[in-house]
């Protein structure tokens, strides 16, 4: 009796053991990781001098720090997007290429990407909220409508993460919760839409992007409009200059590059410390535009980062030094 | 009540727990109040139909053994199922058409009279006709609820055909969960009993625990008598390695059925909702998805309830036995359902003769018993043909040389001969998941369609039913040698408690997906 008791015991233990290690020796990788990017610290470790970025708590940012308070005379610049501005790498994105070009124009400037894939206008904004703490002085915004769906699955899995219904009971530990995850992300979520409709709960990357193309596209672009107003009151309200990049990309069969209307839109809103960029209006000085995106023409090549950069320049001097000293 | 139904485990234990807590009469009444609960919770209206059939069964089998009920006895209980749906019509608890309960009640009046009336033959033709009286009203039962739909529309299809079609008769019947198994339990039960394997059992409540049995009832595996009904009267003495077996057979089950079965029925589900637009390597995964969907649901199902019966010192039947491992035909019965097979062998196979006359008359028997096992199933001609299909296979293993010589195959030829029995399983696969025979040939052609590429979709599905299939296989390496397939004991404590582990975290991370057991509507 006691061999077979030994077992299930060995079992509690290690099961018991694997939670236990994951919320104290893992806890920065845990903590908001199922909030899915609505955790307002998620990814931000702050130390007693300093803050660490982390690719942690389900929020992928580039390991970057930051001094805390911020040095005197120091400029700080945010750049708060998606998978564009993320970039391949930190050093390939044009968040940090324009960070090296003003250092190398003698700035004193630390320029930080906290892009993280998948964002929407939501995520985004949870993620300005933590960086007004940080005594930034200019963000670079940089704008895309095609990400409201992922910011709606994954805060309708945070909603459910969160239930205290009884199905739910299990996923309260790491351990299962994550496993859970994985299984969704890397192998049911890559099944065809077809067969993740043959199971009838917790679907919601199909129907929600199966909506994308149809009215509920319209909404979420309307959506879009208005909460990226909101977040401009935002920082209006607390005195931050930002500048509005809108995303460019190549539509299918066709060579020039489209912004698919916002730049007149965001023209209109440049009052009151907004500046706005154009990727189309500074690709478009270029003599090969297609050479500039990734097969899937949505996304931008390293060299398509450095004329990014080059191009945001003047404006982010304009923006952010109009009137200042070095 | 469902087992993967997330209130189950508290059910199951809180049930146990008290069932530990009492003295042998109040158990009695505890498993059978819980196992009606059990049922109830699916339909209230239908414990009236297991109540029906143990009433029967307990008046036949006594009156079989000599022991003549008080007249007041037996009109109570004819009547009782009657009694219970008039207080459910009364108390606005269920819906119901008023003729039902005037039917229900007019049988149990008949069957007073008829109990009575036969009370006063000769002992001999008494026992014969209170055993045909228990085995008419079963089967009239699960042939009213089960089949009654099926023949009306076959003999309207055949009045069609003969050019006299009319008017059709749309005839819908709610299946009851469990039917096919616990009336096939109770059916044995009183064959044993007239043929005096086992008495008939003189208490009510014992006997009515037997048939309905709540870890059992549902989806079986099918007991009989002188295996659980003498359990039940045993007054049991509490035993921790009992617990203990219970639980893992309960985990490994929830493995089998959540993790395994429910998320192979995705890729099954899909590819058999539409033959018609498949081609050869999605119809290739969609028959394998099925084969471990069922085997991982069915056999899970077995699992659990052997585990929660365990729980209460109750041992019940294997079910499975590596059924993919057969090498022939009739192994492949001998690992499979093997509570149905050995029903079906004892109680029509042999009966008729089995292979005590010839060869042609053994064909002759297996046809038959393999068309009924086919039709207890479900009643569409598929079932039928799928019954045909394995009575085919068990007469060509044995008139055909090679295949007879493959069943007894040695060395790797043994590897050969379970390949080709596992190919030929999946074919009656083929015919079981397909609901008529349009939608089979449509399954058939889609093989003939080769594409040109292998597509990336393919491969996703591949790689999703291999994550769930290759750790069952996996576990079926492990007990390979053990006699239960879901036996670790084998095993070191650690690995087996890593085994456990194991499991468990596959079966949290999939409970999402709820998908109701395939052989409760059997």
């Amino acid at each position: 009796m006691r061999y077979i008791t030994k077992a299930f015991l060995f079992a509690a233990a290690l099961l018991l053991g694997l939670e236990g290690l994951a919320r104290l020796a893992f806890e920065d990788t845990f903590v908001g990781r199922f909030d899915y990017g609505y955790h307002p610290t998620a990814g931000f470790v702050e130390k007693a001098d300093h803050v660490e970025l982390r690719s942690a708590g389900g929020r992928r940012f580039w390991p970057q720090s930051f001094a805390r308070p911020k040095p005197k005379g120091r400029y700080r610049i945010f750049t708060v997007g998606d998978s564009v501005a993320r970039g391949r790498s930190l050093e390939q994105a044009y968040p940090y290429l324009l960070g090296e070009m003003l250092k190398a124009k003698g700035y004193d400037v630390e320029s930080l990407n906290l892009s993280v894939s998948g964002y929407g206008v939501r995520r985004r904004l949870v993620v300005l909220e933590q960086v007004l703490k940080y005594e930034p002085d200019l963000i670079i915004l940089h704008l895309n409508h095609s990400n409201e769906y992922e910011d709606e699955r994954e805060w309708r899995r945070a909603q459910e993460a969160k239930s205290w219904y009884p199905d739910q009971w299990l996923r309260k530990s790491y351990i299962i919760a994550r496993l859970d995850e994985a299984k969704t992300e890397r192998l049911f979520w890559k099944l065809p839409a077809d067969i993740r409709a043959t199971r009838e709960v917790r679907d919601h990357d199909a129907e929600l992007a199966a909506a994308e193309h149809g009215e509920q596209g319209k909404v979420w672009e309307q959506f879009f409009r208005t909460q990226t107003l909101k977040t401009l009151e935002l920082l209006r309200a607390h005195q931050i200059p930002v500048v509005l990049l809108t995303k460019g990309w190549i539509e299918e069969g066709k060579q020039e590059i489209s912004d698919g209307g916002y730049d007149l839109y965001f023209k209109q809103h440049q009052e009151g410390g907004v500046c706005t960029a154009s990727t189309r209006e500074i690709f478009e000085l270029e003599s090969n535009i297609p050479q500039l995106f990734n097969k899937d023409r949505v996304h931008i090549k390293p060299s398509g980062h450095v004329i990014l950069a080059k191009g945001l320049l003047p404006k982010v001097e304009r923006c952010l030094f109009a009137g200042k000293a070095k | 009540m469902s087992f993967t139904a997330w209130y189950y485990p508290f059910f199951l234990f809180g049930v146990a727990a008290l069932y530990w807590g009492l003295g042998h009469r109040a158990r009695t009444w505890l498993l059978l109040a819980a196992s009606y609960v059990f049922y109830g919770a699916w339909d209230w209206r239908f414990l009236s139909l297991i109540a029906a059939s143990t009433l029967v069964d307990y008046f036949c089998t006594n009156a079989m053994d000599g022991r003549l009920l008080r007249r007041l006895s037996a009109l109570a209980g004819s009547l009782a199922p009657a009694v219970w749906l008039g207080g459910l019509s009364a108390f606005d608890l269920a819906r119901f058409d008023p003729l039902i309960l005037q039917a229900a009640g007019i049988s149990g009046l008949v069957f007073f009279f008829l109990y009575e009336a036969l009370w006063h033959l000769e002992e001999g033709r008494r026992r014969k006709a209170f055993l045909l009286l228990s085995i008419v009203t079963n089967l009239v039962t699960l042939g009213f609820f089960k089949y009654f739909g099926f023949f009306v529309d076959s003999a309207q299809d055949l009045l069609v055909l003969a050019g006299l079609g009319g008017d059709s008769l749309v005839v819908e019947i709610l299946l009851p969960v469990g039917i096919s198994f616990y009336t096939f339990q109770s059916i044995s039960f009183a064959v044993d009993v007239y043929y005096k394997r086992i008495h008939a059992c003189g208490d009510l409540p014992t006997f009515a625990a037997f048939i309905a049995f709540f870890p059992q009832l549902v989806a079986g595996p099918i007991e009989r008598g002188r295996q659980l009904l003498t359990q039940l009267e045993q007054h049991h003495v509490f035993d921790m390695a009992n617990v203990h077996a219970g639980l893992r057979l309960i985990l490994v089950g929830y493995f089998k059925k959540v993790f395994v079965a429910n998320n192979c029925a995705l890729i099954a589900n899909y590819v058999f909702s539409s033959p018609g637009s498949m081609d050869i390597y999605w119809m290739t995964l969609g028959v394998l998805a099925f084969a471990f969907q069922i085997y991982g649901d069915f056999s899970g199902y077995t699992d659990i309830a052997r585990g929660s019966a365990l729980l209460f010192g109750v041992r019940l039947e294997r079910n499975f036995a590596f059924p993919y491992l057969a090498r022939s035909p009739s192994d492949f019965w001998a690992r499979w359902h093997i509570t149905l097979s050995t029903w079906i062998r004892d109680y029509l196979y042999i009966p008729l003769g089995g292979n005590r006359h010839g060869t042609l008359m053994t064909v002759r028997n297996l046809y038959i018993a393999m068309l009924l096992a086919g039709l207890w199933h479900g009643a569409t001609w598929m079932f039928v043909l799928w019954g045909f299909y394995h009575a085919t296979l068990l007469a060509l293993y044995r008139v055909v040389p090679f295949l007879h010589h493959m069943e007894h195959a040695h060395g790797h030829r043994v590897w050969m001969s379970r390949v080709l029995m596992f190919l030929f399983t999946l074919g009656g696969w083929l015919i079981f998941r397909s609901p008529d025979w349009s939608h089979f040939l449509e399954t058939l052609q889609a093989f003939t369609v080769w594409p040109s590429e292998f597509s990336r979709d393919v491969g996703h599905a591949l790689g999703w039913l291999a994550f769930h299939v290759l750790p069952l296989l996996v576990l079926q390496y492990v007990t390979r040698k053990a006699q239960d397939e879901s036996s670790l004991d084998h095993r070191m404590w650690a690995l087996r408690g890593l085994d456990y582990a194991v499991m468990f975290l596959l079966v949290a991370s999939s409970a999402v997906i709820d998908v109701e057991f395939i052989y409760f509507q059997f």
